[in-house]
């Protein structure tokens, strides 16, 4: 265990609690998650849509749509400072500086009414005390490390002329610019088409290594998960349901969930009739049912699960799983 | 390069205007009327106030192109130099409701608590009839062109609020909005530089039809002796005027009424012209 912890903790979140307030009722989006995140590591945040993955990093940016959003409790400590307990106005500060964000829909996520230098040195001039000459020069060495070609040129076009790779590659750079310490990917690369996904992922692994940050990524695709990330987590109904290294994960899923993603997964080596699909549908955040929130589509489900939730627990070293039954599943998995 | 490029971004726009041949007449018809204001002085054959009874109810002939009124002023001269009161005011109406709509529309888009207020208040100004809620505030400063101006401002600000609005709650939401919060802007800097500039289209496609609105309300204005007091000629008060002898005097009414009518079509294909040319996503 020393060992472990001598790498320099750079975020942990402890027992967080982000509940929307709606008229329905409570929804419990983000219900007692636990994470550890190293200078330099990628964790990967994954789960379905709805699983509160992504509430998980607006509240780490403290971008909740406050109403109805709220932390309720927990602590979010960044570099040893608790970012739940900050105000706004420090929240700015490390924003864009320490911590950065990347989107989904590079389309999107840059302004259409200015040139992407522009936007760049924007960001730059905001938390940097240069000039405007030396904004543009950064701006444009930003976007060659992005891979961006003839970047002179380049950083005087406005979104509407780049390609969608180009864009999403435009804000990274944009993400980028100030040196963060911590990226947070919200699915950088689902919008993107197939090669160009490899290439933003192998992007975003470079720049990891030559600016020693450390990115979390959510995602629903647990291929980009194999290829980035050293650390995950699985989350479902608001909680963390797995949580390990990569290699264990896929060497030895041991939440029937995270069994039933990988089970899904289209095999090129086997040739099969039909797809395996997970049974049912997400419960409604707003009724969860009694015990186990995965009790409703378990294959191994049993009274036990119907009553009580189980905890987080270490079956072996570095492995966390939140499941009464994680040794029959083995069994499950044998019969497969 | 910078210059050649957001030109070409113009030139686009620019070449779908063109292509528009009703709004090309629009603008046309706006630039004739503009040009007439402007040189009202030099192209009218007559003092527009000088009284001359003989020559009262002539019917338009080569000495008085659109005839003579009851005290025989050229009816020509007058409504050139109506024009001016016309497009004063409009003019007046425009900036004064673009800037006020897009002070109180940003600030309701952006927050959520004020947004309840200001258009609830803003809906209570839209509750009343156009041109009475014109009246009874002209009624209040007392009649002259600048406080016609007023009055419609303080009636056309609601829709322009609305109108800026919904298009700050459209942008407010889009990801790059996210995206300059997730970079440490302020609301102040976010309001101003990603969601304003991206408000303007639709802004300027509404204040080209407030001009239109503007015009034909300051003609009722005048017509109820609201507007500006004569002898001072504006095109309502020269049509309310002719109102008496509109059986033996037809044109004091019909010339003042074409100019109202091709100014408000002008400017109306001017700005269905702009609406198709700047977001083309509208045109279907």
């Amino acid at each position: 265990m020393r060992i472990l912890d001598e790498r320099e903790k750079l975020l942990e979140i402890r027992n967080l609690k982000t509940y929307f307030y709606t008229e329905e009722g409570v929804l419990k989006a983000v219900d007692g998650v636990d994470l550890l995140l190293h200078s330099g590591e990628t964790l990967g945040l994954v789960g379905e849509s709805g699983c509160g993955k992504s509430v998980t990093s607006m509240s780490i940016m403290r971008l909740l749509p406050s109403p109805p959003g709220k932390i309720v409790d927990g602590k979010i400590l960044f570099k040893g400072r608790d970012l739940a307990q900050l105000s706004q106005k420090e929240m700015r500060k490390l924003r864009g500086n320490d911590i950065s964000m990347i989107f989904q829909e590079p389309m999107t996520s840059l302004n259409p009414v200015f040139t992407i230098g522009n936007q760049i040195s924007e960001a730059i001039l905001l938390h940097k005390d240069v000039t405007k000459r030396e904004a543009r020069r950064q701006s444009i060495e930003m976007l060659k490390k992005v891979g961006i070609p003839s970047p002179e040129k380049r950083i005087d076009d406005y979104p509407h002329q780049l390609s969608g790779g180009m864009r999403q590659r435009a804000m990274i750079a944009l993400a980028l610019s100030c040196d963060p310490q911590l990226l947070i990917a919200d699915e950088p690369t689902t919008a993107l088409d197939v090669t160009i996904q490899a290439q933003i992922l192998e992007l975003m692994n470079d720049l990891k290594k030559s600016y020693n940050m450390s990115i979390m990524l959510i995602t629903h695709d647990l291929g980009v998960v194999a290829e980035t990330c050293d650390t995950v987590a699985v989350m479902y109904a608001g909680k963390i349901v797995e949580y390990t290294d990569a290699k264990g994960l896929f060497g030895n899923p041991s939440h029937p969930y995270t069994w039933g993603l990988m089970n899904s997964i289209p095999r090129l080596d086997q040739n099969i009739e039909k797809l395996h699909t997970i049974a049912g549908v997400v419960p409604n955040p707003l009724d969860f049912p009694e015990g186990c929130k995965y009790n409703t589509r378990c294959p191994i489900a049993d009274d036990k699960c119907l009553q009580q939730e189980a905890e987080l627990q270490e079956i072996r070293k570095g492995h966390k799983v939140r499941c009464w039954h994680y040794e029959r599943l083995e069994q499950l998995k044998k019969v497969h | 390069m910078k210059s050649q490029k957001s030109k070409l971004g113009e030139n686009k726009k620019w070449q779908r205007l063109k292509r528009n041949k009703m709004a090309i007449a629009g603008l046309l018809i706006i630039c004739a009327i503009l040009l007439i204001a402007i040189l009202a002085p030099y192209i009218s054959p007559y003092d527009p106030l000088v009284l001359n009874i003989r020559s009262r109810f002539q019917s338009p002939n080569s000495e008085f192109l659109f005839g003579t009124d009851n005290y025989g002023r050229d009816l020509f001269s007058r409504v050139l130099y109506g024009a001016r009161v016309s497009l004063k005011v409009g003019v007046i109406v425009v900036f004064i409701t673009s800037a006020l709509g897009t002070f109180f529309g940003l600030i309701a888009g952006y927050f959520r608590k004020l947004d309840y207020v200001i258009m609830r208040v803003m809906d209570a100004f839209m509750s009343f009839p156009t041109i009475l809620l014109g009246i009874s505030i002209v009624a209040i400063l007392s009649p002259s062109e600048m406080n016609a101006a007023i009055a419609l401002s303080v009636v056309y600000t609601p829709r322009t609020t609305r109108i800026v609005r919904s298009a700050v709650l459209e942008i407010k939401g889009s990801e790059f909005v996210r995206a300059a919060k997730s970079l440490g802007a302020s609301d102040f800097r976010i309001i101003l530089k990603h969601i304003l500039p991206n408000c303007l289209t639709p802004l300027i496609v509404q204040s080209t039809f407030v001009f239109a609105y503007a015009v034909l309300a300051e003609a009722s204005l005048s017509f109820v002796g609201a507007g500006p007091p004569p002898p001072a000629p504006s095109w309502g008060n020269i049509l309310s005027e002719g109102r008496q002898y509109i059986r033996t005097a037809p044109w004091i009414t019909i010339f003042p009424g074409i100019f109202i009518a091709l100014t408000v079509l002008g400017l109306n294909l001017t700005g269905d012209g702009l609406r198709d040319a700047l977001d083309p996503k509208m045109k279907k």
